[in-house]
């Protein structure tokens, strides 16, 4: 844990989007106490306002306060993006490890179960299901989860394909390894980072996505904030055109947040491969 | 020569790779990768095992150590704990017996998990098998490693840290953990440089003795196997060919397949002539072997007999001693060996 810290240490780049990320979620978790204003409160009379000393980042269409907007937002973005990531990969690391793995028949039927999940029309689905249960918060994130780990699942199944033929892991069954010890602890490790990437990718298209089915009133209902439904609200063209402080914080809040999960995933990965302390192990 | 008891006896053992076509994968025929294999291995005796690639060398040792399942065939060995046949056995049942048998692979580089520190890959069998608590496995891993001639200091790295013959130590280290009768060595010098090859190979050597380690040695490479093996068997194709003893094996083979063989071996002198004795012709295709003796299209004393009846294995041993062919002309032909080294 020690050696990992320190390998993760040295990319800069990394340590910098964790700072940023940390920053993000504590912001969001402490919403309440930061937010110069009640979120949700509409007043009519201060519409579209550029920013001033009253409201840093200006007033939306409804007069409300988009600072504090952007801080209730990150609680529903980021929420949905690691939640249904979490999700994803849950389901991903384990039915591509036991596809991977075993091979044969049960991974015939995995991965054709993967080919239809990926063959639903995502909006539609999503559209049934929300209507079935209506939208929220917590139906989004399991949408977003379970309609996106074929994935993971096939970056999982392939490289335990190629991992099960190396002749370390014939010599962990020659060695009298077990099938779990095996998977967990010969093979899970050699594929973790192409998994990662692909999460902290996933976090990203996760918080884009929640911003699409935001505004096609599947997500978040309104008038809770979340960045996606944020930049939805600014689409109109003149406020596109003329009032830029609707959309470039929650715009900028996306990209920035995107950014650093991309450059923590990167830091992992290198973190994650021992070959990485090359200089530090000739000591 | 040490032959004091059998430890391993190899009855009849077949490997058949299925070949899948098509949708629904349909079997299209058969890969004979080892069909019909029979011998023994004595306790404290090294074996030598060669052949051509794709020969069956290394399928034969995976099936001993139950790496991959053989088709069918025996594999009578016994263990400390009474005459066990390893084929029959379920994986559950075989666990323990995996303390006495272990294998020493071909590639330095992919045997060792890469993710792993020295000293968690040299405690593996320990802690899955004799089921060790790590703690108590890090000083038996400092002895391993010392034993084969690393420095103990050096546990924590990983693999990437060390050389090729450095990480054929870890290797070495890690089947020896658990004190085993046999060691199966899958081409174990043959990814490292020749300066490293006679290292690795001195250490092997080394370690037999002082253990009592019985070794089934696979390897193409025939001037290693004349130097550590007792005994050797040649194969072709998935059966035996020959079986014999060491210097015998060399000096007068009997089966026109070694003889060409021992003639491949380089020779380190330009002025040797050569040419006479080439192989010709490509290995028969094991999914669909030629009738009769399998050698017999790249043979030169083939006759009719050969095309039509498959030899079998015979002893055509003089004084009492065995020398196992599978030829028709075992006892006729005149083959030229070579000078024992």
């Amino acid at each position: 844990m020690d050696k990992f810290w320190r390998r993760f240490r040295r990319n800069k780049l990394a340590l910098t989007g964790l700072c940023i990320l940390v920053l993000f979620i504590l912001s969001a978790i402490f919403a309440p106490l930061l937010a110069p204003h009640d979120p949700n409160r509409a007043n009519l009379r201060n519409r579209n306002k550029p920013p001033s000393r009253e409201h840093p980042f200006g007033t939306d269409d409804m007069g409300r306060d988009i600072l504090s907007r952007l801080l209730y937002g990150g609680r529903i973005s980021l929420s949905v993006g690691l939640v249904s990531v979490g999700i994803s990969l849950t389901i991903g690391l384990i039915l591509g490890a036991i596809a991977g793995y075993f091979g044969g028949a049960i991974d015939t039927v995995i991965m054709r179960l993967a080919d239809i999940f990926y063959s639903f029309p995502f909006l539609i689905l999503a559209i049934t299901i929300s209507a079935i249960f209506g939208p929220s918060i917590y139906n989004t994130m399991m949408i977003l989860g379970i309609l996106s780990w074929p994935g993971p699942a096939r970056l999982l199944r392939a490289e335990f394909l190629k991992l099960k033929t190396t002749d370390f892991v014939a010599a962990a069954t020659a060695l009298g390894a077990n099938p779990r010890r095996i998977m967990f602890r010969h093979i899970l490790p050699n594929a973790f980072s192409p998994l990662l990437v692909s999460a902290t990718l996933g976090v990203a298209s996760a918080i884009l996505s929640e911003a699409g089915l935001s505004f096609l009133g599947l997500g978040v209902p309104p008038p809770a904030p979340s960045w996606g439904n944020m930049l939805n609200r600014a689409r109109p063209l003149h406020i596109l055109a003329g009032m830029p402080w609707m959309w470039i914080p929650p715009g900028l809040a996306v990209f920035v947040v995107v950014l650093s999960i991309n450059f923590v995933g990167d830091g992992l990965r290198d973190a994650f491969d021992p070959r990485q302390d090359q200089t530090q192990q000739y000591e | 020569m040490k032959r004091e008891s059998v430890l391993l006896e190899v009855k009849d053992l077949v490997k058949h790779f299925p070949i899948r076509k098509g949708f629904l994968k349909r079997v299209v025929g058969q890969v004979k990768a080892v069909d019909g294999v029979s011998f023994t291995i004595g306790e404290g005796e090294v074996l030598g095992l060669v052949g051509e690639s794709g020969c069956g060398k290394t399928t034969v040792g995976r099936c001993i150590l139950r790496a991959i399942d053989p088709t069918s065939g025996q594999l009578v060995f016994y263990s400390n704990n009474g005459l066990v046949d390893l084929a029959a056995l379920s994986e559950d049942q075989l666990r323990p017996l995996r303390a006495e048998m272990q294998m020493i692979f071909q590639d330095p580089y992919s045997s060792l998990n890469p993710r792993m520190t020295t000293k968690d890959i040299i405690a593996e069998p320990l802690v899955c098998i004799a089921g060790m608590k790590k703690k108590e496995a890090e000083e038996r891993v400092a002895e391993l490693m010392r034993l084969v001639g690393l420095r103990p200091e050096y546990m924590r790295r990983y693999p990437h840290a060390f050389s090729g013959g450095q990480r054929q130590r870890i290797g070495i280290a890690r089947a020896l953990a658990l004190n085993p009768r046999l060691i199966v060595c899958d081409e174990s010098v043959s990814a490292l440089d020749v300066s490293i090859q006679a290292q690795i190979l001195n250490l092997l050597q080394d370690l037999q003795e002082q253990l009592h380690l019985t070794y089934l040695f696979i390897s193409h490479d025939l001037s290693v196997v004349e130097h550590i093996s007792d005994r050797v068997a040649v194969m072709y194709v998935g059966k035996l060919v020959e079986v014999a003893d060491t210097e015998e094996l060399y000096s007068q083979p009997r089966h026109p397949y070694t003889e060409r063989l021992l003639a491949a071996v380089p020779v380190a002198d330009p002025k040797v002539k050569r040419g006479r004795h080439q192989l010709k012709g490509e290995v028969a295709d094991p999914a669909n072997p030629p009738p009769g003796c399998l050698f017999h299209p790249r043979c030169s004393y083939a006759q009719d007999i050969c095309a039509a009846k498959q030899p079998e294995l015979q002893n055509v041993g003089k004084d009492g001693k065995e020398h196992f062919v599978a030829c028709h002309f075992a006892r006729e032909l005149e083959l030229q060996g070579v000078q024992a080294g």
